[in-house]
């Protein structure tokens, strides 16, 4: 027995010798390279930092904005074909049948949550950073609006419209103010739109008048108008208008919307790019993906009916966005040519939309007169100063000078992802007889259905499908 | 000493009484004396050991009648029964047999090897001799159908494809599923997910361990077993024990396979005339007139005219018949301090798909020197060089697009000899297959050596120390080279591009570990293993992309024309204390206490270590007195044990919360940073409780042996990579959730049913039937984690790999449209999501396998079996290949299809319009339409051998010599009507939960595995 505790004191000894050298407390801790990413307790430390964070969101915002959101929103419209490479994810969305596994839909519902969560997670540095005098709150202000530009963007596509049901108690979409990694469902549709009113609002009393290419007061104005016009409120929407139209914007000549450098007099707010290999690639892609037709087969065409609007009056120096392709052949295919570009900067919030909203709400005013001299702008580029167009607008009132005002829009913004927004509103507030291609524009597959992942917790509630063909 | 004072006090004690005694000399069969045998006198505290010469002396015992039990390591037991009278001295010599049931056979067990006899757990050990009549790839294929409860689903016929391992079901959702292997002491690097799925396959990690360098392969199964290994036991531990030379001459042996690889099974498909009247059928059906336009159907470089000018065999065109060989050269010899191993192998193993093979070169030295009489050196390393000369597959193309989208009216050249272009836009299936497999480069070679080096010192005789460490390192280069004909029509770029990714991992622990033996009395003693051991593995690697490369990259240097890209480095450590106990008293009564206390950087400070423990017993009841009257009986061992492993395989990072600072994305030309991973620092160990009961039993002089084994496995704190909300604001999420539960029985058997001189006749066989079910998702739905591809999903009540699927009902005979059923079990025509119940499970109800082995003279005939019973196959080729029809080939069963009001049919009309069928999109076609029964009885394994009679191969100067022909595949039962019942489908995504959720058994467009035909020949010298 003395031998066995002697040599398990040995022994003891022994392994405790070798632990010693070989082990401690700390002994186990790695740190991960720092090209994988840093230490979120390091990552911000300054404003610089927060700047950079805030150029994330621009950035994860432009991504979303490349024609992902517009390319959805159109194949539910009715200006483009059912796709032509028979792609099942996107015929789905034509087919207005969009389902839990929809790969093009899903990947885009998680976009506008990139921008949001990053914002959020400023929130959470703006006591603890340094600022110079304004810039903090700059930085808020830029953040709000962005937040405000995903949430609005995702409610149009995943929610039923504002005015669906009276007073908007319908299912919205998932609101995220926090950078948590918390349960949160679904809110009513009303109390989206207060937060981005609220985000909106914000943005307005914080941000510089002037910010370069950045959000500034006039772009936060130019959203909530276009906010409250989605949501029928158009006395609230008149006055922000009045005050962007009035803010020194002009139009341009060019009718190249996506060409910045052609357009910036009447751009508000809009995506920017630049030369490098990586705007070249992301920005713009969602369109060219779909539209482009100079160097390949487009996967999606123009609707014939889109296509005799825009082609119908050679007068029209918009007419020069149209053309075919195996023309005369059964496999003709209608494309715009706006797309064919390498380099994009997608316009979001320009003065020809905030004309043509304002000559809208002034013609269901029936303010006539005011309305005409709105859309004459418009009119007078596209078809001339002494075009019959232009001449014979001063005779049209009432629902014709709707008509006109909302079929200019369709023409000068086509393929922007605008066409599905206006039916909607259409039919939410003035004529709930609207139809788009056919299907009522409140059935229930009009609205994108959620990816099978928004039901990872319990309680969440999809969208109905179906019931539009 | 203390047995000279326990005779004294005997003697003392029987002062008074007459003197009677015991003796005798115990031998074994060659009348060797058998030194430090037991005589035991049953019912007293009598008994005697024998001295050098074998002889033993028992006195001091009354007259009566005894029961006497002679017993020696390795030798049966002998009993004897004996009426001693007054005054005699009895002389009772015997000659003990050695015991055919190998009670005393050496296993590894973790940390030191126990006996047969002393093993309280559930370890099953496979031999050599099973391996060198397998010609495998990779070493564990061999193990299939061979070991009760170790299931083993063998990759694709693509030349290294993955096995799936698992043992006792699956415990674990997002951490790994595969066992722990441990070769020579050291856990192996093995990472499936090494280059994702690319060209749809994963990695193999294990194909460059030379299995004819394996002495033996231990399997612990139960947590007894596997605590010593704690953290990482929970999906058992396979130990792999390489060859080392005994003393003796010099032994060289040389062996040879050659043979030819084809195919297990055909793809069967429709031919030109068929599909395009199928094309026809479902244009007219869509109310459509006059010809087709192939623009419909998403072929637009063909006209429907055009169509009826081919009609190209693609099987031909991406199959061949593959040549084999194999040689593998042995030396072995043994002096007085030093012995040495030493093998070479070769291995050229072309697959039936033209253009793809693994080709290996190995070698291994095992040193053993006893460097004084306390201390002994081993020293240990190998060397693999492997290139898999790869070919796209599965989703990938290559042998995926025979079966899809490589259609019989397409040509293979254009009539300008320029190849063919499918062109349609669905990106996987644009590329001639042909085209691709001749112009694009691609070869994964990996290197890999694993070496050891251990010092044993023996202390005193019973306490001995072993300081061992270990290194395993693997570089593995996957080199692609894309010329410019072949990027041109791809469309991506105009010039040549050559790819490099690199990865490299170094592996290495070392140990210190304390063994002490007490012998408390003749009949009790304790075993003692303490010790500590540490690991750490780091990979890294980049990745190359080179614009105008003349041919692969040579180097991985950067250059001004190429984009180098760091990969991100992958680390962990890991350090733990481990220690076992053994008790055994009187041979028969064995109690077993373990436990492991681990450390891992995987998780926090806050729950960095973990405590598994783990108890077990053991009671060889046939050496009881009360069963010696079942002479019949030869065995009868009851086991149980309890205790609890874990599991900490998954990401090294998922801990970790990250921002990147990107200085390539911008906006507006400014820097950007962002959040890239959400960090969970509460992440835990995934930990399994679990009881195991077993009975090992042998019969009739041992002729017939078994093992059953019951156990009860329950896993909480399971790893799960969650589907998160996108909302979040990210994909996916590391936490621990959940439970799941394993139970079931192992069943094997071992017959000799004829042992004659000339001929024999033996049977093994076993059977593993587990119970498997997910208790809980925590406070997730079954969207937590997906298996890929909308197939399985984690549903609480149901096995992991659960298919969840839209119930079809039937095919409307008015319409021709398929009906489906919601969850309430009403008939709807429209598919939904919301509908998906669960149907079927990728996991089997049963495993397992039985040998037969025939001899007859100096012939032999082995034939191996192995066979699946339930469980579903998901093929999930079919909702394309008989779904709504598009640019896909489609298959003979849709013949029964509905064509006009009234048919009762299988399948319903052909369209091309997926809302015919209800469906958002033709993917959505998830229906357990295309679920069928997984069973299978496939012979896996043929050998016919015969050995030379032994004056032949004297006069050829070998000491033995053997040929044979094997062949591996020949059949298989099954009602499954696809191409191949064995699936391990490459891992998507996370390979983890891909490889746990869905490889095993959901196909899509994969190669079935390869029959083979082979020579062998085997000489020792």
């Amino acid at each position: 027995m003395k031998n066995l505790i002697c040599n398990i004191i040995s022994a003891s000894i022994g392994i405790l010798l070798v632990v010693s050298f070989s082990a401690c407390e700390k002994s186990l801790d790695v740190s991960p390279d720092p090209s994988f990413g840093l230490d979120p307790a390091e990552a911000i430390k300054s404003s610089e930092d927060m700047q950079k964070l805030l150029n994330s969101c621009y950035d994860a915002c432009a991504n979303m904005m490349n024609g992902q959101f517009q390319v959805i929103s159109d194949l539910l419209a009715d200006d483009v074909t059912s796709p032509l490479n028979n792609d099942g994810n996107t015929t789905a969305i034509f087919n207005r049948s969009v389902a839990q596994f929809n790969g093009a839909t899903n990947s885009a519902y998680s976009q506008p949550y990139f921008t949001i969560y990053r914002v959020n997670v400023m929130d959470l540095y703006y006591d603890q950073v340094a600022f110079a005098q304004g810039e903090k709150e700059r930085l808020q202000g830029e953040a709000a609006f962005l937040r405000a530009l995903c949430h609005f963007e995702t409610v149009k596509l995943w929610a039923q419209p504002a005015g669906f049901t009276p007073d908007n108690s319908h299912l919205g979409i998932i609101e995220r103010t926090r950078a948590k990694n918390e349960v949160v469902l679904r809110s009513s549709v009303a109390s989206n739109y207060s937060l981005i009113v609220a985000d909106l609002q914000k943005a307005i009393s914080l941000l510089p008048i002037s910010n370069g290419v950045f959000a500034n007061r006039n772009a936060a104005k130019a959203l909530l108008a276009k906010v409250y016009f989605t949501m029928g409120n158009y006395d609230a929407a008149l006055p922000l208008l009045n005050e962007v139209i009035g803010a020194g914007y002009t139009l341009s000549d060019s009718l190249n919307r996506f060409n910045r450098a052609e357009v910036e007099s009447e751009i508000i707010f809009g995506f920017v790019t630049t030369n490098s290999a990586y705007d070249i690639n992301t920005r713009g892609s969602g369109f060219k993906g779909s539209y482009r037709n100079d160097i390949n087969i487009p996967t999606i065409g123009l609707s014939a009916e889109l296509y005799n609007l825009l082609s119908s009056d050679t007068t029209d120096r918009r007419s020069k966005f149209v053309g075919l392709i195996n023309a005369g052949q059964v496999n003709e295919i209608k494309v715009s040519t706006k797309f064919n570009l390498n380099n994009f900067a997608t316009p979001y919030l320009t003065l020809t939309d905030m004309l043509l909203m304002r000559a809208e709400i002034f013609a269901i005013q029936s303010n006539s007169g005011a309305a005409i001299l709105d859309l004459g702008l418009i009119v007078k580029r596209a078809y001339g100063e002494t075009s019959t167009k232009y001449v014979s607008l001063s005779a049209l009132n009432g629902q014709a000078l709707i008509d006109e005002i909302r079929l200019q829009r369709r023409i000068e913004m086509h393929l922007e992802g605008d066409r599905l927004t206006q039916l909607k509103r259409i039919g939410a507030f003035h004529s709930t007889s609207t139809t788009i291609r056919n299907a009522p524009w409140n059935c229930p597959g009009m609205v994108l259905q959620f990816p099978a992942s928004a039901g990872t917790v319990q309680g969440f509630i999809f969208n109905p499908e179906g019931g539009c063909n | 000493m203390r047995t000279i004072l326990l005779l004294i006090f005997i003697f003392l004690l029987n002062l008074g009484s007459q003197a009677q005694t015991i003796k005798g000399k115990l031998t074994d069969s060659k009348s060797e004396p058998l030194i430090g045998a037991t005589v035991i006198v049953e019912g007293t505290k009598s008994g005697a050991q024998t001295d050098l010469n074998g002889d033993y002396v028992i006195s001091g015992l009354n007259a009566g009648k005894y029961r006497l039990r002679f017993q020696y390591v390795g030798m049966k037991n002998e009993f004897k029964n004996i009426e001693l009278t007054a005054g005699q001295n009895l002389v009772l010599n015997l000659s003990l047999k050695v015991d055919e049931n190998q009670l005393d056979e050496a296993v590894v067990v973790g940390y030191g090897t126990q006996t047969k006899r002393e093993i309280t757990s559930s370890i099953s050990k496979i031999g050599q001799k099973e391996f060198n009549d397998l010609p495998v790839q990779s070493f564990e294929q061999a193990l299939q159908g061979k070991l009760a409860g170790v299931s083993v689903t063998q990759g694709s016929g693509l030349a290294g494809s993955p096995s799936i391992v698992r043992i006792r079901g699956i415990s674990s959702i997002s951490a790994g599923g595969d066992p722990l292997y441990v070769i020579d002491g050291i856990p192996m690097t093995q990472d499936y997910g090494a280059f994702g799925n690319a060209g749809g396959a994963n990695f193999n990690p294990l194909a460059t361990i030379n299995p004819n360098d394996i002495e033996s392969i231990e399997v612990l199964k139960d947590a007894a077993a596997t605590a010593i290994y704690g953290s990482r036991g929970a999906n058992g531990v396979i130990l792999i024990t390489t060859k080392r030379a005994g003393k003796g001459k010099t032994r060289i042996t040389y062996n040879a396979q050659m043979g030819f690889s084809t195919p297990s099974a055909r793809p069967r498909l429709v031919g030109r005339d068929e599909l395009l009247n199928l094309m026809e059928e479902a244009w007219i059906n869509d109310g459509n007139t006059g010809k087709p336009d192939f623009n419909k159907f998403g072929i637009n470089n063909m006209t429907w005219d055009e169509a009826r000018n081919n009609n190209t065999d693609w099987y031909n065109e991406l199959t061949q018949v593959g040549v084999k060989h194999q040689h593998d050269l042995t030396l072995s010899k043994g002096w007085d301090k030093l012995s040495l191993y030493s093998s070479f192998s070769y291995n050229k193993n072309e697959t039936f798909i033209r253009g793809n093979s693994y080709d290996k070169i190995s070698g291994r030295i095992n040193l053993d020197y006893q460097i004084s009489k306390k201390l002994k050196m081993q020293v240990g390393t190998s060397f693999t060089h492997a290139d898999n000369i790869r070919v796209n597959s599965g989703w990938s193309g290559g042998y995926g697009l025979l079966m899809s989208s490589a259609l019989p009216f397409y040509p293979v050249r254009n009539p300008d000899g320029t190849y063919f272009l499918f062109n349609n836009s669905d990106a996987g299936f644009r590329t001639n297959p042909v085209m691709m497999r001749d112009l694009f480069k691609w070869v994964t070679n990996e290197q890999r050596t694993i070496a050891n080096m251990a010092f044993d010192y023996s202390i005193t005789d019973n306490l001995k120390v072993r300081v061992q460490g270990n290194y395993d390192y693997q570089n593995i280069s996957d080199d692609q080279f894309l010329p410019q004909e072949l990027t041109r029509t791809m469309g991506s770029d105009t010039a040549s591009i050559g790819v490099k990714n690199f990865r490299y991992t170094n592996n290495y622990n070392y140990l210190a570990q304390l063994s002490y033996e007490y012998k408390i009395n003749k009949l009790n003693k304790l075993d003692f293993v303490g010790g500590f051991e540490r690991q750490q593995a780091l990979t890294q690697g980049f990745n190359i992309v080179e614009r105008n490369a003349s041919g692969f990259l040579t180097n991985g240097r950067k250059t001004d024309n190429n984009l180098k890209l760091y990969i991100v480095p992958s680390e962990w450590k890991f350090e733990r204390f481990f220690g076992r106990i053994n008790f055994n008293s009187r041979y028969k009564y064995f109690l077993n206490f373990a436990f492991s206390y681990d450390g891992s950087s995987r998780f926090g400070d806050n729950n960095r270590y973990g405590f598994f423990p783990s108890v077990s017993a053991g009671w060889l009841m046939n050496e009881e007195r009360f069963l010696e009257n079942f002479r019949q009986l030869s065995l009868l061992k009851l086991r149980a044990s309890y205790g609890r492993s874990g599991n900490s395989d998954f990401d090294p990072n998922a801990r970790f919360g990250f921002f990147q600072a990107n200085s390539a994305i911008t906006y507006n030309g400014n820097p950007t940073l962002y959040p890239t991973q959400l960090e969970n620092p509460n992440l835990r160990w995934e930990t399994s409780w679990t009881f195991n009961t077993g009975l090992d039993f042998a019969f009739f002089n041992n002729k017939i042996s078994g093992t059953f084994d019951f156990y009860d496995k329950r896993t909480t704190d399971v790893i799960m990579n969650l589907n998160l909300d996108p909302s979040v604001g990210f994909g996916n999420y590391y936490d621990n959730v959940g439970a799941i539960r394993n139970y079931g029985a192992e069943f094997s058997l071992r017959a000799n049913l004829i042992r004659k001189s000339k001929f024999s006749w033996s049977i093994m066989a076993n059977i593993a039937r587990n119970f498997n079910e997910i208790t809980s998702t925590g406070a997730y739905t079954e969207e937590a984690v997906s298996g890929g591809t909308n197939d399985t999903r984690v549903v609480v009540g149901s096995p992991v790999g659960t298919y969840y699927l839209v119930r079809f009902s039937h095919v409307d005979p008015a319409t021709g449209r398929p009906v489906y059923l919601d969850k309430e079990g009403n008939q709807t025509f429209t598919w939904s999501a919301n509908n998906r119940v669960p149907v079927g499970s990728i996991l089997p109800k049963a495993v397992g396998g039985f040998t037969n082995n025939f001899k007859y003279k100096n012939w032999d005939l082995s034939l191996l079996f192995v066979y699946q019973i339930g469980g579903n196959i998901y093929d999930a080729s079919a909702k394309r290949q008989l779904g709504v029809m598009s640019f896909w080939n489609s298959r003979p069963e849709i013949a029964d299809r509905w064509r006009q009001p009234g048919d009762v049919a299988a399948f319903p009309r052909l369209t091309l319009d997926a809302s015919t069928y209800g469906l958002p999109d033709y993917w959505q076609y998830n229906t357990p339409m295309w679920l069928h029964d997984a069973s299978f009885l496939r012979l896996r394994n043929l050998t016919v051998g015969y050995n030379l009679p032994e004056k032949w191969a004297k006069k050829a100067k070998m000491s033995s010599t053997r040929i044979a022909f094997i062949c591996t595949n020949l059949f298989v039962l099954t009602s499954y009507p696809g191409l191949d019942p064995e699936i391990a489908r490459d891992g998507e995504g996370n390979i983890n939960t891909s490889r746990n959720m869905q490889s095993q058994g959901t196909y899509y467009l994969n190669a079935p595995q390869e029959r083979t035909y082979n020579f062998q020949l085997m000489a020792t010298f």
